[in-house]
């Protein structure tokens, strides 16, 4: 406890760099799709609900 | 590619059954009301203003039984243990994250130091490490947490274990700050315990959330339920009581619904780094705050995220040794409300995202109903002061040729039973609460039945007497929110809470000329309607009073709670350790440092 007393705010600063950095191990973390291209708009949101229904064709897949 | 371990759904994960039942239950009540207030409004003729106080009375009542059939529902059951437990040793590294935004450092590191002793007491203290993350923009609480976590090294002897890392920017702000580290440090550690500053929890309690994510590894996130403590005020102690009495049979419900797709509430809970760091990476939504930009309440968001890519979710409410504090007055707990309230109206940017679960969907609209439902009983309440405008004149002859007049039915006996039936969803599952408590012997750790009987009834009064003015502060907040002013973070305050009647004033003279006006607006136009409205209105009226009176010490034996009684270890000697570092603030330097920071600052 005495010598940290005894540093300045830079010796401070330099040690916890020193010794208090976290383990370097980097892990990629890519980003969610949260929002559709399209905005939502009611109709296309009815037709899905349809469709999951059974009660209308689904839209039809492009080859 | 890491995935999650294809699995046959267990016990814990049937879910369909409650969340059927609780929903049934709650549309009946809903329904029942509605048609009861239909009922009302025929006597003296249907209008139009009648079917839409019929209908904001059903998703108002709707709403209320939601919440009292949960309570209900946990009474049914008891927390326990899963059933799957880890056969061999434990051997999945963990990193305790602690995120720090303009604490106190010398409060938070004794936490850190407390929970570090702690863990080396189970004997598995080499697989964890702990991680301080500040993202402080005040220079000099930041040299103040550079100085106290040298100090926190030396006592634990603890380099190489514990770390400190302060980013030059908030980005993101608490999710982006964990973002950060696992994007830097993730890959050395299988799990990461994710508190916040005044989170507190044993080590056993640590150690088994580790050996319960080892012994099932398509679980993605275990979420603990966080005991409020150290409250002194009577508003902190009547919140820490109603959460301890109250939140782990409400919990237990939520449990009981959860199936794969439990909660995360932002800390005290454990993820599996790598299904962290796969699904949550959370994007910025198009535009500005407060719907665009960052997301704020960023938990509800990272559970659906990982329940999205088929992690398991979920609540072990038999856990216990896991602490936090709460806020200690009404103003405090306004300002949070302020940042829960934008966070979960910005959810409904996210309602229809692709690929969510439907329950995750559904957690996103229970927690916009949270914020808008006060919206439908003021709209109730205006809709009732307008309505004898549009009444139609009695018709004291509605049958041709009968030369008696028909007075029409006097319906106040089902207005009556109307507000009874309401006011019971309210009260009805603290009643229930209380005597499960007495009856299996739980109202013991609060003192005794009678004891805890008191308390209930003094807490459930003093919430009536102050759900009024956090009414009005909520609903101006979603008012806010919807007229697009951003909250921003504000530092959470922990320090002195006691607030003199002129800062309660200054806090909340918007309510009291809000009440006042309401209650002019009501004598003028439906004085017969002004007794129904008190129960609201004097509350408002006296809010400084309330918010001043309440934030004063708590004395008297009331509101006892299991910590109280017995005090977990863990913060017994976190006590002691920071009444050891304020003592020795001056032999540290602590105070001429911050003149030296201010200096700098200057």
């Amino acid at each position: 406890m005495t010598k940290i007393a005894t540093l300045s705010a830079a010796e401070i600063e330099q040690r916890v760099q020193e010794i208090g950095q976290p383990l370097v191990a980097p892990l990629v973390m890519p980003k969610q799709v949260l929002e559709s291209a399209e905005p939502l708009s009611l109709r296309r949101a009815g037709r899905g609900l349809l469709a999951r229904l059974h009660l209308a064709p689904a839209r039809r897949q492009g080859m | 590619m890491l995935s999650p371990v294809a699995r046959g759904g267990t016990a814990r994960d049937n879910a369909a059954l409650p969340r059927a039942v609780a929903i049934v239950l709650s549309l009946v009540a809903g329904a029942g009301a509605f048609m009861l207030f239909l009922q009302f409004g025929w006597s003296d003729g249907l209008d139009f203003i009648d079917i839409a106080r019929a209908v904001l009375i059903l998703i108002s009542t709707w709403w209320l039984a939601w919440g009292a059939v949960q309570g209900l529902m946990g009474l049914t059951t008891e927390a326990r243990p899963p059933a799957v437990t880890l056969a061999g040793p434990l051997t999945e590294r963990c990193v305790v994250l602690v995120p720090v935004y303009n604490e106190d450092p010398i409060t938070t590191f004794s936490r850190v130091a407390a929970m570090d002793e702690s863990l080396q007491a189970t004997g598995h203290g080499d697989l964890f490490h702990f991680a301080i993350l500040s993202d402080s923009r005040n220079e000099t609480i930041a040299a103040r947490e550079r100085l106290w976590f040298l100090r926190l090294l030396e006592d634990r002897k603890a380099e190489g274990r514990i770390f400190y890392r302060r980013r030059s920017d908030n980005r993101g702000k608490k999710a982006g700050n964990v973002e950060d580290f696992i994007m830097k440090s993730g890959g050395a550690y299988d799990l990461a315990l994710i508190l916040d500053a005044d989170s507190l929890m044993e080590g056993a309690t640590i150690v088994e959330m580790a050996r319960r994510m080892q012994a099932e590894p398509d679980i993605g996130l275990l979420q603990t339920l966080p005991v409020v403590t150290r409250a002194q005020t009577r508003f902190g102690r009547a919140m820490q009581f109603s959460a301890a009495f109250h939140s782990p049979i409400f919990a237990r419900g939520l449990a009981m619904m959860q199936g794969r797709t439990g909660p995360f509430w932002g800390h005290n809970a454990m993820v599996r780094v790598r299904a962290f760091a796969e699904s949550c990476g959370l994007p910025e939504l198009r535009g500005k705050p407060p719907f665009g930009g960052h997301i704020m309440s960023h938990d509800y968001v990272e559970a659906a995220l990982l329940a999205r890519a088929g992690w398991r979710v979920r609540l072990d409410d038999d856990l216990g040794g896991s602490f936090e504090e709460g806020p200690e007055n009404l103003v405090d707990h306004a300002k949070r409300d302020r940042r829960w309230c934008q966070g979960n109206l910005q959810h409904a940017r996210l309602l229809a995202a692709p690929g969510l679960r439907g329950w995750s969907r559904f957690v996103f609209f229970q927690g916009i109903m949270a914020y808008i439902s006060p919206l439908f009983w003021i709209g109730f309440m205006l809709a009732s002061v307008a309505a004898p405008f549009f009444a139609p004149p009695p018709d004291y002859f509605p049958e041709p040729y009968w030369p008696f007049p028909i007075f029409p039915q006097a319906e106040t006996s089902k207005a009556i039973g109307l507000a009874i039936g309401v006011f019971g969803l309210l009260i009805l599952p603290k009643f229930a609460v209380a005597l499960n408590a007495a009856m299996s012997g739980r109202a013991r750790s609060f003192g005794g039945a009678f004891r805890a009987f008191a308390s209930m009834l003094a807490e459930l009064l003093f919430s009536s007497i102050s759900a009024p003015v956090l009414l009005a502060y909520q609903t101006r907040s979603v008012f806010q929110v919807l007229l697009g002013r951003d909250g921003g973070w504000p530092t959470n305050n922990r320090g002195d809470a006691r607030l003199s009647l002129g800062e309660a004033w200054a806090a909340s003279h918007w309510v009291v000329t809000t009440g006042l006006l309401s209650l002019a607006a009501t004598w003028y136009l439906a004085p017969g309607l002004v007794v129904w409205m008190l129960p609201v209105l004097v509350p408002m009226l006296l809010a400084p009073v309330i918010i001043s009176w309440s934030s004063r010490p708590m004395t008297g034996g009331l509101f006892l709670t299991p910590t109280d009684l017995d005090e977990p270890a863990v913060m017994r000697r976190q006590h002691a350790l920071l009444a050891g570092w304020e003592g020795e603030m001056i032999a540290m330097k602590d105070v001429s440092f911050v003149t030296e920071a201010s200096h700098v600052g200057n």
